[in-house]
Protein backbone atom coordinates (compact mmCIF):
# COMPACT_ATOMS: atom_id res chain seq x y z
CA UNK A 1 0.00 0.00 0.00
CA UNK A 2 1.26 3.48 -0.88
CA UNK A 3 3.01 5.19 2.03
CA UNK A 4 2.33 8.71 0.67
CA UNK A 5 -1.31 8.73 -0.42
CA UNK A 6 -4.03 6.15 -0.78
CA UNK A 7 -7.55 7.26 -1.68
CA UNK A 8 -9.30 4.51 0.25
CA UNK A 9 -7.27 5.21 3.38
CA UNK A 10 -7.80 8.96 2.96
CA UNK A 11 -11.56 8.38 2.75
CA UNK A 12 -11.43 6.27 5.90
CA UNK A 13 -9.48 8.99 7.70
CA UNK A 14 -11.91 11.68 6.52
CA UNK A 15 -14.84 9.64 7.87
CA UNK A 16 -13.04 8.99 11.18
CA UNK A 17 -12.29 12.69 11.58
CA UNK A 18 -15.89 13.58 10.76
CA UNK A 19 -17.38 11.04 13.17
CA UNK A 20 -15.10 12.18 16.00
CA UNK A 21 -15.61 15.92 15.42
CA UNK A 22 -19.04 16.43 13.89
CA UNK A 23 -20.66 17.43 17.18
CA UNK A 24 -18.19 20.22 17.91
CA UNK A 25 -18.28 21.33 14.26
CA UNK A 26 -22.08 21.47 14.29
CA UNK A 27 -22.00 23.48 17.51
CA UNK A 28 -19.51 25.91 15.94
CA UNK A 29 -21.78 26.21 12.92
CA UNK A 30 -24.77 27.01 15.13
CA UNK A 31 -22.74 29.67 16.97
CA UNK A 32 -21.75 31.18 13.61
CA UNK A 33 -25.36 31.15 12.38
CA UNK A 34 -26.60 32.62 15.67
CA UNK A 35 -23.98 35.36 15.51
CA UNK A 36 -24.95 36.28 11.95
CA UNK A 37 -28.70 36.19 12.51
CA UNK A 38 -28.42 38.19 15.75
CA UNK A 39 -25.97 40.62 14.13
CA UNK A 40 -28.23 40.96 11.08
CA UNK A 41 -31.29 41.55 13.26
CA UNK A 42 -29.40 44.19 15.24
CA UNK A 43 -28.47 46.03 12.05
CA UNK A 44 -32.00 45.83 10.64
CA UNK A 45 -34.01 46.71 13.75
CA UNK A 46 -31.70 48.74 15.96
CA UNK A 47 -29.41 50.90 13.83
CA UNK A 48 -31.30 50.69 10.53
CA UNK A 49 -28.31 50.92 8.20
CA UNK A 50 -29.18 49.83 4.64
CA UNK A 51 -27.86 46.30 4.13
CA UNK A 52 -26.41 47.14 0.72
CA UNK A 53 -23.52 45.60 -1.19
CA UNK A 54 -20.78 47.64 0.44
CA UNK A 55 -22.16 47.03 3.91
CA UNK A 56 -22.39 43.29 3.20
CA UNK A 57 -18.80 43.17 1.98
CA UNK A 58 -17.60 45.25 4.93
CA UNK A 59 -19.13 42.71 7.32
CA UNK A 60 -18.22 39.62 5.28
CA UNK A 61 -14.47 40.23 5.16
CA UNK A 62 -13.58 40.66 8.85
CA UNK A 63 -15.91 37.88 10.01
CA UNK A 64 -14.50 35.49 7.40
CA UNK A 65 -10.90 36.28 8.33
CA UNK A 66 -11.51 36.08 12.07
CA UNK A 67 -13.81 33.03 12.14
CA UNK A 68 -11.72 31.19 9.54
CA UNK A 69 -8.39 31.66 11.26
CA UNK A 70 -9.93 30.88 14.64
CA UNK A 71 -11.41 27.62 13.33
CA UNK A 72 -8.17 26.74 11.53
CA UNK A 73 -6.17 27.23 14.71
CA UNK A 74 -8.22 24.42 16.28
CA UNK A 75 -7.93 21.76 13.56
CA UNK A 76 -4.60 20.45 14.80
CA UNK A 77 -5.41 20.86 18.49
CA UNK A 78 -5.24 17.06 18.67
CA UNK A 79 -1.52 16.98 18.04
CA UNK A 80 -0.83 19.78 20.52
CA UNK A 81 -2.22 17.73 23.38
CA UNK A 82 0.21 14.93 24.27
CA UNK A 83 -2.53 12.36 24.95
CA UNK A 84 -4.33 12.77 21.65
CA UNK A 85 -1.09 13.37 19.74
CA UNK A 86 0.00 9.79 20.41
CA UNK A 87 -3.13 8.33 18.82
CA UNK A 88 -3.16 10.90 16.00
CA UNK A 89 0.49 10.47 15.01
CA UNK A 90 0.60 6.68 15.34
CA UNK A 91 -2.63 6.15 13.40
CA UNK A 92 -1.68 4.26 10.23
CA UNK A 93 -2.30 7.01 7.70
CA UNK A 94 0.32 9.11 5.94
CA UNK A 95 1.22 12.64 7.01
CA UNK A 96 -0.15 13.91 3.72
CA UNK A 97 -3.53 12.28 4.34
CA UNK A 98 -3.70 13.66 7.90
CA UNK A 99 -2.70 17.09 6.63
CA UNK A 100 -5.20 17.06 3.78
CA UNK A 101 -8.12 16.18 6.05
CA UNK A 102 -7.35 19.20 8.25
CA UNK A 103 -6.74 21.42 5.22
CA UNK A 104 -9.99 20.38 3.54
CA UNK A 105 -12.05 21.00 6.66
CA UNK A 106 -10.47 24.33 7.57
CA UNK A 107 -10.14 25.80 4.08
CA UNK A 108 -12.50 24.30 1.51
CA UNK A 109 -15.36 23.08 3.68
CA UNK A 110 -15.14 26.09 5.99
CA UNK A 111 -15.26 28.54 3.04
CA UNK A 112 -18.26 26.80 1.45
CA UNK A 113 -20.16 26.64 4.75
CA UNK A 114 -19.26 30.19 5.72
CA UNK A 115 -20.28 31.72 2.39
CA UNK A 116 -23.55 29.74 2.42
CA UNK A 117 -24.42 30.78 5.98
CA UNK A 118 -23.45 34.40 5.35
CA UNK A 119 -25.48 34.47 2.14
CA UNK A 120 -28.52 33.06 3.95
CA UNK A 121 -28.15 35.64 6.76
CA UNK A 122 -27.86 38.47 4.21
CA UNK A 123 -30.93 37.21 2.33
CA UNK A 124 -32.85 37.21 5.58
CA UNK A 125 -31.68 40.69 6.61
CA UNK A 126 -32.31 42.24 3.20
CA UNK A 127 -35.77 40.72 2.92
CA UNK A 128 -36.94 41.82 6.36
CA UNK A 129 -35.53 45.34 6.02
CA UNK A 130 -37.90 47.90 4.53
CA UNK A 131 -36.19 51.28 4.33
CA UNK A 132 -37.83 53.91 2.10
CA UNK A 133 -36.15 54.16 -1.32
CA UNK A 134 -33.83 51.23 -0.61
CA UNK A 135 -33.68 48.54 -3.34
CA UNK A 136 -32.55 45.07 -2.20
CA UNK A 137 -29.12 44.23 -3.61
CA UNK A 138 -26.60 41.46 -2.88
CA UNK A 139 -22.86 41.48 -3.16
CA UNK A 140 -21.30 38.95 -5.52
CA UNK A 141 -19.27 36.35 -3.60
CA UNK A 142 -17.36 35.67 -6.82
CA UNK A 143 -16.58 39.32 -7.49
CA UNK A 144 -12.90 39.94 -8.41
CA UNK A 145 -12.24 41.92 -5.23
CA UNK A 146 -13.91 39.24 -3.10
CA UNK A 147 -11.76 36.61 -4.83
CA UNK A 148 -8.76 38.63 -3.66
CA UNK A 149 -10.20 38.41 -0.15
CA UNK A 150 -10.22 34.62 -0.51
CA UNK A 151 -6.53 34.78 -1.39
CA UNK A 152 -5.89 36.91 1.69
CA UNK A 153 -7.88 34.30 3.64
CA UNK A 154 -5.69 31.57 2.12
CA UNK A 155 -2.61 33.39 3.43
CA UNK A 156 -4.04 33.91 6.92
CA UNK A 157 -5.33 30.31 6.89
CA UNK A 158 -1.80 29.12 6.12
CA UNK A 159 -0.43 31.23 8.99
CA UNK A 160 -3.09 29.84 11.38
CA UNK A 161 -2.48 26.28 10.16
CA UNK A 162 1.25 26.58 10.76
CA UNK A 163 0.59 28.01 14.23
CA UNK A 164 -1.89 25.22 14.94
CA UNK A 165 0.86 22.65 14.36
CA UNK A 166 3.72 24.65 15.82
CA UNK A 167 2.21 25.60 19.17
CA UNK A 168 0.96 23.08 21.72
CA UNK A 169 -1.75 25.22 23.27
CA UNK A 170 -3.41 28.65 22.96
CA UNK A 171 -2.81 28.28 19.23
CA UNK A 172 -4.91 31.23 18.08
CA UNK A 173 -3.52 33.73 20.60
CA UNK A 174 0.10 32.65 20.19
CA UNK A 175 -0.10 32.59 16.38
CA UNK A 176 -1.76 36.02 16.32
CA UNK A 177 0.83 37.41 18.73
CA UNK A 178 3.79 36.14 16.71
CA UNK A 179 2.19 37.20 13.42
CA UNK A 180 1.59 40.79 14.53
CA UNK A 181 5.02 41.09 16.16
CA UNK A 182 6.65 39.82 12.96
CA UNK A 183 4.50 42.09 10.81
CA UNK A 184 5.36 45.16 12.94
CA UNK A 185 9.07 44.24 12.90
CA UNK A 186 9.10 43.85 9.12
CA UNK A 187 7.41 47.24 8.66
CA UNK A 188 9.82 48.86 11.10
CA UNK A 189 12.89 47.37 9.40
CA UNK A 190 11.44 48.21 5.98
CA UNK A 191 10.90 51.82 7.06
CA UNK A 192 14.48 52.20 8.34
CA UNK A 193 15.88 50.60 5.16
CA UNK A 194 13.78 52.83 2.89
CA UNK A 195 14.59 55.97 4.89
CA UNK A 196 18.31 55.24 4.44
CA UNK A 197 17.88 54.23 0.78
CA UNK A 198 15.80 57.23 -0.28
CA UNK A 199 17.09 59.79 2.24
CA UNK A 200 13.55 60.74 3.20
CA UNK A 201 11.09 60.12 5.99
CA UNK A 202 8.86 57.42 4.50
CA UNK A 203 5.31 56.79 5.69
CA UNK A 204 4.33 53.36 7.04
CA UNK A 205 5.72 51.10 4.26
CA UNK A 206 3.83 47.81 3.85
CA UNK A 207 6.32 45.30 2.38
CA UNK A 208 6.11 45.19 -1.43
CA UNK A 209 3.55 48.01 -1.33
CA UNK A 210 3.77 51.66 -2.35
CA UNK A 211 6.36 54.03 -0.95
CA UNK A 212 4.78 57.28 0.28
CA UNK A 213 6.50 60.44 1.48
CA UNK A 214 5.88 64.18 1.63
CA UNK A 215 7.99 66.49 -0.51
CA UNK A 216 7.46 70.24 -0.75
CA UNK A 217 4.14 69.82 0.98
CA UNK A 218 2.91 67.28 -1.58
CA UNK A 219 2.21 63.61 -0.96
CA UNK A 220 4.35 61.51 -3.30
CA UNK A 221 3.61 57.84 -4.11
CA UNK A 222 6.06 55.48 -5.79
CA UNK A 223 4.66 52.21 -7.09
CA UNK A 224 4.98 49.72 -9.91
CA UNK A 225 3.42 51.17 -13.03
CA UNK A 226 0.30 49.39 -14.27
CA UNK A 227 0.65 46.37 -12.01
CA UNK A 228 -0.01 47.31 -8.42
CA UNK A 229 -2.72 44.84 -7.37
CA UNK A 230 -1.83 41.52 -9.05
CA UNK A 231 1.72 41.85 -7.78
CA UNK A 232 0.59 41.76 -4.15
CA UNK A 233 -2.01 39.06 -4.92
CA UNK A 234 0.64 36.81 -6.49
CA UNK A 235 2.98 37.45 -3.61
CA UNK A 236 0.36 36.58 -1.00
CA UNK A 237 -0.57 33.44 -2.98
CA UNK A 238 3.06 32.32 -3.05
CA UNK A 239 3.44 33.03 0.67
CA UNK A 240 0.26 31.02 1.39
CA UNK A 241 1.59 28.10 -0.65
CA UNK A 242 4.96 28.25 1.12
CA UNK A 243 3.31 28.26 4.54
CA UNK A 244 1.01 25.36 3.60
CA UNK A 245 4.06 23.35 2.55
CA UNK A 246 5.91 24.41 5.72
CA UNK A 247 2.92 23.29 7.81
CA UNK A 248 3.00 19.87 6.15
CA UNK A 249 6.69 19.44 6.96
CA UNK A 250 6.10 20.71 10.49
CA UNK A 251 3.48 17.95 10.86
CA UNK A 252 5.98 15.38 9.58
CA UNK A 253 8.50 16.54 12.17
CA UNK A 254 6.04 16.70 15.05
CA UNK A 255 7.22 14.87 18.17
CA UNK A 256 5.44 14.06 21.40
CA UNK B 1 12.30 -6.87 14.61
CA UNK B 2 13.32 -3.70 16.49
CA UNK B 3 16.89 -2.60 16.15
CA UNK B 4 18.14 0.44 17.98
CA UNK B 5 21.58 1.51 16.81
CA UNK B 6 23.79 3.99 18.69
CA UNK B 7 20.76 5.98 19.69
CA UNK B 8 21.27 9.24 21.56
CA UNK B 9 18.27 11.24 22.63
CA UNK B 10 17.66 14.30 24.75
CA UNK B 11 14.91 16.84 25.08
CA UNK B 12 15.81 20.40 24.00
CA UNK B 13 17.92 22.32 26.54
CA UNK B 14 18.32 19.21 28.71
CA UNK B 15 21.14 16.67 29.07
CA UNK B 16 21.01 13.52 26.97
CA UNK B 17 18.65 10.86 28.28
CA UNK B 18 20.31 8.08 26.28
CA UNK B 19 23.78 7.98 24.81
CA UNK B 20 24.83 5.49 22.13
CA UNK B 21 22.12 3.09 23.21
CA UNK B 22 21.92 -0.24 21.39
CA UNK B 23 19.08 -2.72 21.67
CA UNK B 24 17.57 -5.52 19.65
CA UNK B 25 14.12 -6.93 20.27
CA UNK B 26 13.00 -10.13 18.59
CA UNK B 27 9.68 -11.75 17.72
CA UNK B 28 8.17 -14.32 20.04
CA UNK B 29 9.11 -12.54 23.26
CA UNK B 30 7.44 -10.55 25.99
CA UNK B 31 9.88 -7.91 27.20
CA UNK B 32 9.52 -6.15 30.53
CA UNK B 33 11.10 -2.71 30.56
CA UNK B 34 12.05 -1.42 34.00
CA UNK B 35 13.66 1.80 35.06
CA UNK B 36 13.52 4.43 37.76
CA UNK B 37 11.19 7.39 37.42
CA UNK B 38 12.78 9.71 34.89
CA UNK B 39 15.12 7.03 33.51
CA UNK B 40 13.48 7.47 30.10
CA UNK B 41 11.27 4.37 29.73
CA UNK B 42 8.41 6.26 28.07
CA UNK B 43 10.86 8.25 25.96
CA UNK B 44 12.51 5.05 24.74
CA UNK B 45 9.09 3.68 23.80
CA UNK B 46 8.32 6.91 21.94
CA UNK B 47 11.57 6.54 20.00
CA UNK B 48 10.51 3.00 19.13
CA UNK B 49 7.15 4.18 17.80
CA UNK B 50 8.35 7.23 15.86
CA UNK B 51 6.88 9.74 18.30
CA UNK B 52 10.30 11.10 19.27
CA UNK B 53 13.32 11.42 17.00
CA UNK B 54 16.84 10.54 18.12
CA UNK B 55 19.53 13.20 18.09
CA UNK B 56 21.90 10.55 16.79
CA UNK B 57 21.54 6.94 15.67
CA UNK B 58 18.33 5.27 14.57
CA UNK B 59 15.52 2.99 15.52
CA UNK B 60 14.57 0.49 12.83
CA UNK B 61 11.49 -1.71 12.61
CA UNK B 62 12.12 -4.58 10.21
CA UNK B 63 14.95 -2.45 8.75
CA UNK B 64 12.69 0.61 8.22
CA UNK B 65 13.38 3.84 10.12
CA UNK B 66 10.39 4.44 12.41
CA UNK B 67 11.13 8.17 12.72
CA UNK B 68 9.59 8.67 9.26
CA UNK B 69 6.35 7.09 10.52
CA UNK B 70 5.66 5.22 7.26
CA UNK B 71 2.18 3.68 7.04
CA UNK B 72 3.65 0.21 6.48
CA UNK B 73 5.31 0.45 9.90
CA UNK B 74 2.46 2.20 11.73
CA UNK B 75 -0.02 -0.47 10.73
CA UNK B 76 2.17 -3.15 12.28
CA UNK B 77 2.83 -1.33 15.58
CA UNK B 78 0.34 -0.53 18.30
CA UNK B 79 1.30 1.70 21.20
CA UNK B 80 -0.80 2.01 24.34
CA UNK B 81 0.46 5.12 26.10
CA UNK B 82 0.27 5.64 29.84
CA UNK B 83 -2.17 8.50 29.45
CA UNK B 84 -4.88 7.79 26.96
CA UNK B 85 -6.92 9.96 24.68
CA UNK B 86 -10.47 8.66 24.45
CA UNK B 87 -12.88 9.93 21.80
CA UNK B 88 -16.52 10.61 22.61
CA UNK B 89 -17.52 7.23 21.14
CA UNK B 90 -18.53 3.83 22.41
CA UNK B 91 -16.03 0.99 21.87
CA UNK B 92 -18.28 -0.29 19.05
CA UNK B 93 -18.27 3.11 17.29
CA UNK B 94 -14.53 3.49 17.84
CA UNK B 95 -13.83 0.14 16.24
CA UNK B 96 -16.16 0.90 13.33
CA UNK B 97 -13.99 3.79 12.14
CA UNK B 98 -10.53 2.88 13.45
CA UNK B 99 -10.15 -0.88 12.99
CA UNK B 100 -9.91 -0.49 9.19
CA UNK B 101 -6.48 1.10 9.54
CA UNK B 102 -5.06 -2.16 10.91
CA UNK B 103 -5.07 -4.92 8.28
CA UNK B 104 -4.86 -7.76 10.83
CA UNK B 105 -7.57 -6.41 13.13
CA UNK B 106 -10.00 -9.04 14.40
CA UNK B 107 -13.48 -7.91 15.48
CA UNK B 108 -14.21 -11.21 17.17
CA UNK B 109 -10.96 -10.98 19.18
CA UNK B 110 -11.84 -7.44 20.20
CA UNK B 111 -15.25 -8.40 21.60
CA UNK B 112 -13.73 -11.44 23.26
CA UNK B 113 -11.10 -9.28 25.01
CA UNK B 114 -13.69 -6.68 26.02
CA UNK B 115 -15.78 -9.41 27.59
CA UNK B 116 -12.80 -10.98 29.33
CA UNK B 117 -11.78 -7.60 30.76
CA UNK B 118 -15.38 -6.77 31.69
CA UNK B 119 -15.66 -3.57 29.63
CA UNK B 120 -19.09 -2.10 28.93
CA UNK B 121 -19.37 -1.91 25.13
CA UNK B 122 -22.28 0.53 25.16
CA UNK B 123 -20.87 3.32 27.30
CA UNK B 124 -19.05 6.29 25.79
CA UNK B 125 -15.32 5.82 26.24
CA UNK B 126 -14.41 9.31 27.47
CA UNK B 127 -17.03 8.97 30.22
CA UNK B 128 -15.69 5.64 31.46
CA UNK B 129 -13.43 5.29 34.50
CA UNK B 130 -9.67 5.36 33.89
CA UNK B 131 -9.46 1.62 34.43
CA UNK B 132 -12.26 0.93 31.95
CA UNK B 133 -10.61 3.20 29.38
CA UNK B 134 -7.32 1.42 29.84
CA UNK B 135 -8.95 -1.98 29.43
CA UNK B 136 -10.84 -0.88 26.30
CA UNK B 137 -7.58 0.28 24.69
CA UNK B 138 -5.74 -2.87 25.78
CA UNK B 139 -8.52 -4.91 24.12
CA UNK B 140 -8.20 -2.80 20.96
CA UNK B 141 -4.40 -3.05 20.97
CA UNK B 142 -4.47 -6.83 21.36
CA UNK B 143 -7.11 -7.16 18.61
CA UNK B 144 -5.02 -5.19 16.10
CA UNK B 145 -2.76 -8.26 15.94
CA UNK B 146 0.19 -6.04 15.09
CA UNK B 147 3.67 -7.53 15.03
CA UNK B 148 4.79 -5.16 17.78
CA UNK B 149 2.61 -4.24 20.74
CA UNK B 150 4.04 -1.68 23.13
CA UNK B 151 2.38 -0.84 26.42
CA UNK B 152 3.43 1.90 28.80
CA UNK B 153 2.25 1.27 32.36
CA UNK B 154 -0.70 -0.85 31.17
CA UNK B 155 -1.68 -2.03 34.64
CA UNK B 156 -2.07 1.48 36.09
CA UNK B 157 -5.70 1.88 37.10
CA UNK B 158 -6.54 -1.82 36.80
CA UNK B 159 -8.11 -3.58 39.77
CA UNK B 160 -6.75 -6.95 40.92
CA UNK B 161 -9.17 -9.16 38.89
CA UNK B 162 -8.41 -7.07 35.80
CA UNK B 163 -4.66 -7.42 36.35
CA UNK B 164 -5.10 -11.20 36.48
CA UNK B 165 -7.15 -11.14 33.28
CA UNK B 166 -4.58 -8.86 31.67
CA UNK B 167 -1.77 -11.30 32.40
CA UNK B 168 -3.78 -14.20 31.04
CA UNK B 169 -4.63 -12.33 27.84
CA UNK B 170 -1.06 -11.18 27.24
CA UNK B 171 0.22 -14.71 27.70
CA UNK B 172 -2.44 -16.02 25.31
CA UNK B 173 -1.78 -13.56 22.45
CA UNK B 174 1.97 -14.10 22.19
CA UNK B 175 2.84 -15.90 18.98
CA UNK B 176 6.12 -16.56 17.20
CA UNK B 177 5.46 -13.54 14.96
CA UNK B 178 4.67 -11.12 17.71
CA UNK B 179 6.75 -9.03 20.08
CA UNK B 180 5.30 -7.41 23.18
CA UNK B 181 7.02 -4.73 25.23
CA UNK B 182 5.61 -3.76 28.62
CA UNK B 183 7.04 -0.85 30.52
CA UNK B 184 6.10 -0.45 34.15
CA UNK B 185 7.31 0.71 37.52
CA UNK B 186 5.03 -1.87 39.18
CA UNK B 187 7.59 -4.63 39.02
CA UNK B 188 5.32 -7.24 40.62
CA UNK B 189 2.89 -6.93 37.72
CA UNK B 190 5.49 -8.46 35.43
CA UNK B 191 6.02 -11.55 37.57
CA UNK B 192 5.38 -14.74 35.59
CA UNK B 193 4.47 -12.68 32.55
CA UNK B 194 7.65 -11.59 30.81
CA UNK B 195 10.36 -13.82 29.45
CA UNK B 196 13.02 -11.15 28.93
CA UNK B 197 14.03 -8.32 31.22
CA UNK B 198 15.21 -4.91 30.05
CA UNK B 199 16.53 -2.47 32.62
CA UNK B 200 17.14 1.11 31.64
CA UNK B 201 19.66 2.74 33.95
CA UNK B 202 22.21 5.52 33.69
CA UNK B 203 21.34 6.39 30.07
CA UNK B 204 21.84 2.85 28.81
CA UNK B 205 20.30 -0.60 28.74
CA UNK B 206 21.93 -2.12 31.80
CA UNK B 207 20.22 -5.51 31.39
CA UNK B 208 18.77 -7.23 28.32
CA UNK B 209 18.51 -10.88 29.25
CA UNK B 210 15.99 -13.64 29.39
CA UNK B 211 14.80 -14.68 32.83
CA UNK B 212 16.33 -18.11 32.22
CA UNK B 213 19.74 -16.57 31.59
CA UNK B 214 19.41 -14.45 34.73
CA UNK B 215 18.35 -17.49 36.78
CA UNK B 216 21.31 -19.45 35.42
CA UNK B 217 23.71 -16.85 36.80
CA UNK B 218 22.01 -15.60 39.93
CA UNK B 219 20.14 -17.26 42.74
CA UNK B 220 17.32 -15.49 44.53
CA UNK B 221 16.05 -16.53 47.93
CA UNK B 222 14.91 -15.64 51.42
CA UNK B 223 17.46 -16.56 54.04
CA UNK B 224 17.10 -16.38 57.85
CA UNK B 225 20.81 -15.69 58.13
CA UNK B 226 23.23 -14.65 55.38
CA UNK B 227 26.38 -14.40 57.49
CA UNK B 228 28.20 -17.28 55.82
CA UNK B 229 26.71 -16.86 52.35
CA UNK B 230 28.44 -15.13 49.41
CA UNK B 231 25.68 -12.53 49.13
CA UNK B 232 25.85 -10.04 46.29
CA UNK B 233 22.86 -7.99 47.36
CA UNK B 234 20.44 -8.21 50.26
CA UNK B 235 17.35 -6.52 51.66
CA UNK B 236 15.59 -6.88 54.98
CA UNK B 237 12.43 -9.00 54.80
CA UNK B 238 9.76 -10.25 57.21
CA UNK B 239 11.30 -13.71 57.48
CA UNK B 240 14.96 -12.84 57.24
CA UNK B 241 16.75 -11.41 54.24
CA UNK B 242 15.92 -11.36 50.54
CA UNK B 243 19.23 -11.99 48.88
CA UNK B 244 20.89 -12.41 45.52
CA UNK B 245 23.76 -14.87 45.25
CA UNK B 246 25.88 -16.08 42.40
CA UNK B 247 24.36 -19.28 41.04
CA UNK B 248 26.99 -21.91 41.64
CA UNK B 249 24.71 -24.92 41.87
CA UNK B 250 23.17 -24.80 38.39
CA UNK B 251 19.71 -24.92 39.91
CA UNK B 252 17.20 -22.31 38.74
CA UNK B 253 15.40 -20.16 41.29
CA UNK B 254 12.49 -17.81 40.53
CA UNK B 255 13.87 -14.42 39.52
CA UNK B 256 12.83 -11.80 42.05
CA UNK B 257 12.43 -8.88 39.64
CA UNK B 258 11.98 -6.30 42.36
CA UNK B 259 15.10 -7.39 44.23
CA UNK B 260 17.16 -7.51 41.04
CA UNK B 261 15.88 -4.10 39.96
CA UNK B 262 16.70 -2.60 43.37
CA UNK B 263 20.19 -4.09 43.21
CA UNK B 264 20.83 -2.54 39.82
CA UNK B 265 19.52 0.93 40.58
CA UNK B 266 21.34 1.00 43.92
CA UNK B 267 24.55 0.82 41.89
CA UNK B 268 25.52 -2.79 42.67
CA UNK B 269 28.15 -3.40 40.00
CA UNK B 270 28.76 -7.03 40.88
CA UNK B 271 25.26 -8.03 39.81
CA UNK B 272 25.74 -6.39 36.44
CA UNK B 273 29.20 -7.90 36.00
CA UNK B 274 27.88 -11.40 36.67
CA UNK B 275 25.00 -10.89 34.27
CA UNK B 276 27.32 -9.60 31.57
CA UNK B 277 29.88 -12.40 31.79
CA UNK B 278 29.57 -15.00 29.06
Amino acid sequence: MNDIFNLERFGRLFIKHTVEHYKSYLMSLIVLMGFMVLGGSFVVYMIQIPVNKSFQAAIFIPILLFAGTFFTSTVFAGIGDKKSAVSALTLPASHLEKYLVAWLYSFVIFLVVFVTVFWAAVMLAVNIQHLPGNQPDFFDVFDRHILEVYILYAFLHAVALFGAIFFEKLHFIKTGFVFFILFATIIFVNKIALNILLGRNIGVPVPFGNVRFIENGRIMDINFNNMPDPYIVYLISVLALMLWVASYYRLKEKQV
Amino acid sequence: MIEIKSLSFGYPHKPLLFKDLNLQLAQGHIYGLLGKNGAGKSTLLKNMTGLAFPVKGSCLYNAINVANRPVSVLQDIYFIAEELFMPHLTPVQFVANTAGFYPQFSQSDFYHYLKALDVDIDSVMDKQSYGQQKKAMIAFGLATNTGLLIMDEPTNGLDIPSKIQFRKLIASVLTEDRCIVISTHQVRDLDSLIDTLLVLHDREIAVNQSLDEIASRLTFGVYPDVKDLPVIYEEEAMRGKNAILRNTTGKFSKVDLELLFNAIISGNKQVLEILKTN
